[in-house]
């Protein structure tokens, strides 16, 4: 009895893995045909979306770093008209 | 009862005649010292007092002329930090501005050294005037060093974001294959590449338009060649701006 108990629990366990469950990890595209290079496995974030390779992570990073260019315009802008105020 | 009255009318004709007395007065004694020579010239014709003549000695006039130059020369330590704190510069970008304020401040501190030796007045008036129209520190220079920053800044957000979008691209592509409804996401997407398009068509060739443009008399053409690349930096930062809210709109519906 505590034997079945036991299969039926790792089953369930493997089960529960293979269906998705762990989002993080790398699913495997299509492998091709004819011989063809299998394509390149595509990252999936732990919202399990796809990202072409690279990783939704750097997302916000990439717009952090847009953020603080963005600022660095706003600084001169503001920079460029207190000059404009002097003496030509 | 109307006696009273009577009584009160021209007691109020001396009260306010009385109240009145002082103020005459003093207007009296002020114009009387004034005349005098004994209240200070500054209360009473303070206008005369704050506008700025020109000095007229020799020493005047340099020592003017000169601290004109030392705030020019400020300014251009300024725009060398701001050069050599810039990020995102271009190598040719920095090359050129670095050369353009070391040339500078070379100029001037010369010019400086000429104004000491001046003997006349006229020839500092000429040392000055070759001081604004021959650099043009802040019409020009230092525009031509705010304005590159600040677009080189803009190029480099614009890849960033050609980065983000691709990033995005995929994701919405790979949750289409999954059977999601992404309109939404692909309007947007759309309108983050018209931004980032648009921002790269503002800037497209103003920084080195501007770094062309060379010191003269004429004002008006410093102006004329400054303006348009200050609106083309501005219309980009408003089209960034628009492609980043467009991109954490999108990663937010795709989460």
């Amino acid at each position: 009895m505590k034997r079945a108990l036991a299969l039926t629990a790792l089953v369930a366990a493997v089960v529960l893995a293979l269906s998705g469950c762990g989002r993080i990890g790398l699913r495997h595209a299509r492998v091709g045909t004819g011989g063809a290079p299998a394509p390149a496995a595509t990252a999936v974030t732990t919202d399990g979306k796809a990202t072409g390779g690279q990783p939704m992570s750097n997302l916000d990073s990439d717009l952090s770093k847009v953020d603080q260019q963005l600022s660095t315009v706003d600084s001169q802008l503001s920079q460029a008209n207190q000059s404009a105020d002097a003496d030509n | 009862m109307q006696k009273p009255i009577k009584l009160a009318v021209p007691v109020l004709v001396l009260a306010v005649a009385a109240a009145a007395a002082p103020a005459q007065a003093a207007v009296a004694g002020s114009v009387q010292a004034t005349q005098s020579g004994l209240v200070p010239a500054a209360l009473t014709a303070p206008r005369a007092l704050t506008a700025t003549a020109a000095p007229r000695t020799l020493p005047a006039v340099k020592a003017a002329a000169q601290a004109r130059i030392d705030k020019r020369l400020h300014t251009l330590a300024t725009l060398k930090t701001s050069i050599g704190d810039a990020k995102n510069l271009t190598d040719a970008h920095r090359t050129t501005l670095t050369s353009l304020v070391d040339s500078d401040t070379s100029g001037l501190t010369a010019l400086r050294a000429k104004i000491d030796g001046e003997q006349t007045v006229e020839a500092v008036r000429a040392d000055e005037r070759s001081m604004v129209v021959d650099y043009r520190i802040y019409l020009l220079v230092a525009p031509k060093v705010r304005f590159t920053i600040a677009s080189d800044a803009e190029a480099a957000a614009i890849e960033s974001l050609r980065g983000v979008h691709n990033m995005l691209a995929s994701a919405i592509a790979a949750a289409q294959a999954k059977g999601e409804d992404v309109s939404a996401e692909q309007s947007e997407l759309t309108d983050l590449q018209h931004q980032i398009d648009a921002a790269s068509a503002a800037i497209a060739g103003k920084a080195d338009g501007l770094l062309a443009v060379t010191p003269s008399a004429d004002a008006s053409a410093m102006t004329a060649a400054v303006n348009p690349v200050r609106a083309a930096v501005r219309t980009a930062r408003q089209d960034l701006r628009t492609a980043v809210a467009d991109a954490r709109q999108i990663h937010r519906q795709l989460a």
